[in-house]
């Protein structure tokens, strides 16, 4: 068994942290101590051989996407984050916490079948009605947004969260030339925008119990919305395609909370 | 040293402009940095798909937070930050996990030599892929994307202490699984 004090100088003497003195102690211990020398060699093959595993170029069109995706967000009317922002993404462990329910993919798919020809109006009919929540507003208004949950989700593209004093913008890149649909359910919010800087018409449907919006193209979307007032409940977002599905559960407390907390600013 | 400094303020000067409404200076560094962040993405994620929409992602996030990029750290340390989070949680996310089917390059011209390092690296990366995620990332972070213990502290947003204390622990497991296995030089 090696002294700790003999192991914490070979795991220093790798990462470069030992000073000249700790490096020549080293040497000399390894050479009275046959154990620590095999030791030593092993844990520096081992680093020899992590760094020598190789690289591979990256995609051919890889900075073009990124390109093509940086000047679509520099298009869009909002600005994401403001420079001494508090907002933190949800930690790892947070975001282990919340599973993904197969079954709700189902339940979502009916719900969505079911109210896209209940009650469908279009995005214009959207922003043109009132609501007793207060008039439709476009996303241009939405001027200080905090960075909340940033997710890549199984469609392979991303769903960006942001909360902020005017209100909630959910960002979403539909990567997939299908029907597309998003599901508020419980209906705990009031729509205050659908935009799409670059896409055609999406479907908006209504219910007393959720809110759909399907769209059959891809590109991005952002989607901005309001709690309804004293509502507490777990906001479920579900995204969904005809091959995949993104879930996410925002308590809607801490939407109100942090909206708050940004107002006294 | 002095090349070292010019590169960081080269890199601050392409943060301004970009933050001044120039997004195009934002490609230098998308070509600078999309390799080794799409290599480091690869090592952790084991899947050329999903380290391409991380690499992808990461760089997005980075353009749309650039305005709270803090200037003291490195913007690689920064990014790499913005890489590990989206990699957590593709991998919390608990998908599919292909084998890499892309031949990993190497420099070395003989063949034998070649295909017996593809052969261990393979390997490696396979015993890498059965640690546990915190010790995956930690061990990519320094031996593979080579950043110092105080860069990976900032990067997963933990002390250098403990950033010490998960490398030996990473070291360990790894080189007790490599030797089990008899691989490499354990053997």
């Amino acid at each position: 068994m090696m002294e700790p004090s003999t192991l914490k100088l070979i795991h220093d003497e790798i990462d470069n942290v030992n000073s000249l003195a700790d490096s020549k102690k080293l040497r000399i211990l390894l050479e009275k101590d046959e154990s620590a020398k095999q030791y030593f060699l092993e844990i520096m093959a081992l680093s020899e051989e992590l760094q020598g595993l190789g690289s591979i170029e990256p995609p051919d069109s890889l900075k073009k996407d990124i390109m093509f995706s940086v000047e679509n967000v520099s298009n869009s009317p909002i600005i994401p984050v403001k420079p001494n922002s508090q907002g933190r993404e949800l930690t790892g462990a947070e975001l282990l916490r919340q599973k993904i329910y197969p079954f709700a993919l189902g339940l979502a798919a009916g719900l969505a079948c079911i109210m896209l020809f209940k009650n469908t109006i279009s995005n214009d009919q959207l922003l043109n009605q009132d609501s007793a929540a207060g008039s439709i507003v476009r996303s241009e208004d939405t001027t200080v947004l905090e960075p909340l949950i940033s997710e890549p989700y199984a469609l392979s593209g991303n769903v960006r969260y942001f909360c902020g004093p005017e209100g909630n913008t959910l960002f979403a890149d539909i990567p997939e030339q299908s029907v597309f649909q998003v599901v508020f359910k419980p209906k705990s919010i009031h729509l205050t925008a659908v935009a799409s800087p670059t896409r055609t018409p999406f479907d908006i449907s209504t219910s007393d119990t959720s809110i759909l919006i399907s769209t059959l193209e891809s590109g991005p979307i952002s989607i901005s919305f309001d709690p309804l007032p004293g509502v507490t409940d777990i906001l479920h977002i579900t995204i969904s395609s005809a091959s995949d599905m993104w879930q996410k559960d925002i308590p809607i407390g801490i939407l109100n909370n942090r909206n708050r907390k940004t107002d006294n600013k | 040293m002095a090349d070292k400094e010019d590169q960081l303020l080269n890199e601050q000067a392409l943060v301004d402009d970009c933050l001044s409404g120039h997004t195009a200076s934002f490609e230098g560094l998308v070509e600078k940095y999309q390799g080794p962040l799409f290599n480091a993405a690869l090592r952790m994620v084991h899947d050329y798909d999903e380290a391409r929409d991380i690499t992808q992602a990461a760089f997005v996030r980075a353009y749309e937070r650039l305005a709270t990029y803090d200037s003291q750290y490195k913007f690689f340390s920064w990014i790499y930050r913005i890489m590990v989070n989206e990699s957590l949680n593709v991998l919390q996310r608990n998908r599919r996990t292909t084998s890499l089917e892309t031949d990993i390059a190497t420099n070395d011209s003989n063949p034998e030599v070649s295909y017996y390092q593809k052969e261990l690296g393979e390997q490696i990366q396979t015993e890498l892929m059965n640690l546990a995620v915190d010790s995956r990332v930690i061990l990519v972070l320094r031996h593979f994307a080579d950043l110092s213990l105080h860069e990976i502290g900032y990067v997963l947003e933990i002390p250098e202490k403990t950033v010490k204390s998960r490398l030996f622990t990473a070291r360990e497991r790894l080189r007790g699984r490599l030797v089990h296995r008899g691989i490499g030089r354990h053997s």
